[in-house]
């Protein structure tokens, strides 16, 4: 492995991180809910690419995208939605049992076993540029991140939905006071963080090939902690989080010893925790966030 | 103070006692499986109430009690494991716990010691974090000890887990802890720092500006919620004789929080009784659920039934209230309805007094 492997690695990590960590940024600086269900987005778009097997990529993509998009939706509706305005504790926790839920559900009709899908065949193989092989996926998943980033920046600084959906993260009474529609922002921000969710579970479930009722939990517990470490309530601390996440992942698969690198990832969040203690608030600090007394 | 005043001052504790001496006696009397799913009912009494310590004083949801927990049950599993035994299992285990064999009651306490020392060291960070932060924090936790855990092959065996645990923990074992446990929490929680936390709970910035230093209040709950779910721990592994990386994982937590919010987070009523009753109703479901051979119908059912109460109680089926707290509540209040409504020209403040 040279150095240019490793910096395609970690940014390769990193956008998948840095695209879930958006879309539970994006939900959390509205409604100020820290989604736990996200994971089983990535399983809705996996199950739906599993039974799609087969059909055009035109069809496959689209529809496990919006599989992600309509399940986020459906959350909200259903169990987001009733509970809105609760303490942020309860949110949460309503969230994890969301998780639950569908996480079962999933395997009620699906059961237990890995179903296996191959998505998007042509990028598994490797790429030879200037004499390193490079995975073309992961040079797809960083230039496709790259561009939703910035899609994304634009629609929110261009657009009057996305100038809403700023002021309703920056601080939602006022926003509403102002003659913003609370629904309509939320539920655009619950299908956006599901568009997100999906993207990000295309280029997982086109890495691994494998779906699981569980395929959704670790990823989306990354994105949790790449929150956290961008700072809660910040969009663009959360793609920060994402990369430095991203980052961190490979340094310490490259720096660990070989018997120590089982343990990577408990290594990895010693170090987010240290990091926090050394910055409670995380990376950036979202102006809303700070406590006014 | 009479005796019936005492009584009623101590009454929560007494009725949440009485409720799992009746756990046990249903066990008792009933047939051997019975007593196995109420002996587990009693040790989620002994976790959960552990758990609450922590949550139901500081509002902080915590995702990484059942990572203490397994501290605690692996802890107790390799100091109670007899060293022959030991010696076959895991021949490259430090000397010194793979000479020591302790009686497994001794075992569990030890192992809650070493389980509340793991959790002074994570104390540290999630005083300084604010509570969200603090909740997804803990969640590191469960993370750093399950990786442990699964790949410490010298110590834990790894994925494959310990067996030849001994079968410690009886009706009569689980019951003691459990009482134990239900008197700690209701000792802290109407202790000093315990006031000063649930005061912190309500309103953190009040509370600072009364000069509860929040940061060490909590560090205080969460070593000591987790000596007890380290017992919790223990008690687990003495139950099922084995001891895994996976047991004490996301299912387990998912368990235990629903337990505790269906009951109601903020009360020690809220932990004893939503555990004994949804161990109730989980086993009613996973006889269903092996009939209809629909695996994951219990877990749906429990996850509806935790969304269910959310929604509709989100202050869970004690509604926030301790059991036993009724009678005295109810002559306050009749006191401020007569206070409120005083007769006019002849306002009396003895009267507010009653």
């Amino acid at each position: 492995m040279t150095a240019v492997q490793y910096i395609v690695d970690a940014l390769s990590a990193g956008s998948l991180y840095a695209l879930l960590a958006l879309g539970i940024a994006l939900i959390f600086g509205i409604v100020q809910l820290v989604n736990f269900a996200y994971g089983e987005l990535i399983m809705a778009t996996g199950y739906v690419l599993v039974l799609l097997a087969g059909a055009p990529l035109i069809v496959m993509i689209p529809l496990g995208i919006a599989a992600a998009a309509l399940l986020s939706f459906g959350t909200e509706r259903l169990a987001f939605r009733p509970v809105r305005g609760a303490d942020p504790a309860t949110l949460l926790v309503t969230s994890f049992a969301v998780s639950y839920l569908l996480q079962n559900l999933a395997l009620l009709s699906f059961g237990s076993l890995t179903k296996t899908v191959n998505v998007l065949p042509s990028l598994t193989q490797a790429v030879e540029i200037g004499g390193v092989n490079l995975s073309r996926l992961d040079l797809v998943v960083i230039v496709v991140t790259a561009a939703l980033l910035i899609a994304f920046t634009q629609f929110l600084r261009r657009t009057a939905t996305g100038t809403q959906m700023r002021a309703a993260a920056e601080d939602f009474q006022m926003a509403r006071l102002l003659g913003v529609r609370a629904n309509r922002v939320i539920v655009v921000a619950f299908i956006l963080s599901g568009l997100l969710a999906g993207v990000a579970a295309i280029a997982l479930i086109a890495k691994t090939g494998s779906v699981t009722p569980n395929v959704g939990v670790n990823v989306a517990l990354f994105g949790f902690v790449a929150v956290i470490l961008g700072g809660m309530g910040s969009l663009g601390g959360a793609v920060l989080g994402g990369y430095v996440l991203g980052v961190l992942t490979v340094l310490l698969q490259v720096v660990l010893p070989e018997d120590l690198r089982a343990y990577r990832d408990a290594f990895l969040f010693l170090a987010v925790l240290g990091l926090l203690v050394l910055r409670p608030q995380g990376l950036i600090v979202a102006t809303s966030r700070r406590t006014r007394v | 103070m009479n005796l019936a005043q005492s009584f009623r001052r101590q009454s929560t504790p007494l009725i949440l006692i009485g409720l799992v001496i009746l756990v046990a006696l249903v066990g008792a009397f009933t047939t051997p499986q019975v007593n196995y799913v109420a002996v587990n009912a009693l040790v989620m009494v002994v976790t959960v109430v552990g758990l609450y310590i922590f949550v139901g004083n500081s509002g902080i949801f915590s995702f990484g009690h059942i990572g203490l927990m397994a501290v605690g049950g692996y802890t107790s599993a390799l100091l109670s494991i007899p060293a022959e035994k030991k010696q076959l299992l895991l021949p490259d285990l430090p000397g010194f716990i793979a000479a020591t064999t302790l009686a497994p009651e001794l075992a569990i306490l030890v192992g809650g010691l070493v389980t509340a020392l793991v959790a002074l060291v994570f104390a540290a960070p999630l005083a300084r974090l604010s509570g969200l932060t603090a909740a997804l924090g803990t969640l590191s936790l469960l993370f750093i000890v399950n990786s442990v855990a699964a790949n410490w092959n010298e110590v834990t065996n790894g994925g494959a887990g310990i067996g030849g645990i001994p079968f410690a923990t009886t009706r009569v074992t689980a019951v003691v802890f459990a009482i134990g446990a239900i008197l700690v929490a209701w000792w802290y929680q109407r202790s000093g720092s315990g006031l000063r936390l649930r005061a912190s709970r309500e309103d953190e910035t009040a509370a600072t500006a009364c000069g509860v230093f929040v940061g060490r209040e909590r560090s205080i709950a969460f070593v000591l919620s987790g000596f007890v779910v380290g017992v919790g721990g223990g008690l687990l592994a003495h139950q099922l004789g084995t001891i895994t990386p996976d047991a004490y994982y996301l299912a387990l937590t998912f368990l235990s929080l629903a337990m505790l919010v269906v009951g109601g987070i903020t009360t020690l009523s809220g932990a004893v009784i939503g555990t004994v009753v949804l161990a109730a109703v989980a086993e009613v479901l996973s006889e269903i659920e092996s009939a209809a051979a629909a695996p994951g119908l219990r877990e749906v059912g429990i996850a509806l039934i935790m969304l269910v109460v959310l929604i509709a109680r989100p202050r869970g089926i004690t509604g926030g209230r301790e059991v036993g707290e009724g009678l005295m509540a109810r002559r306050k209040a009749t006191v401020t309805v007569r206070a409120a409504q005083p007769r006019p020209g002849a306002l009396r403040i003895e009267e507010t007094e009653g």
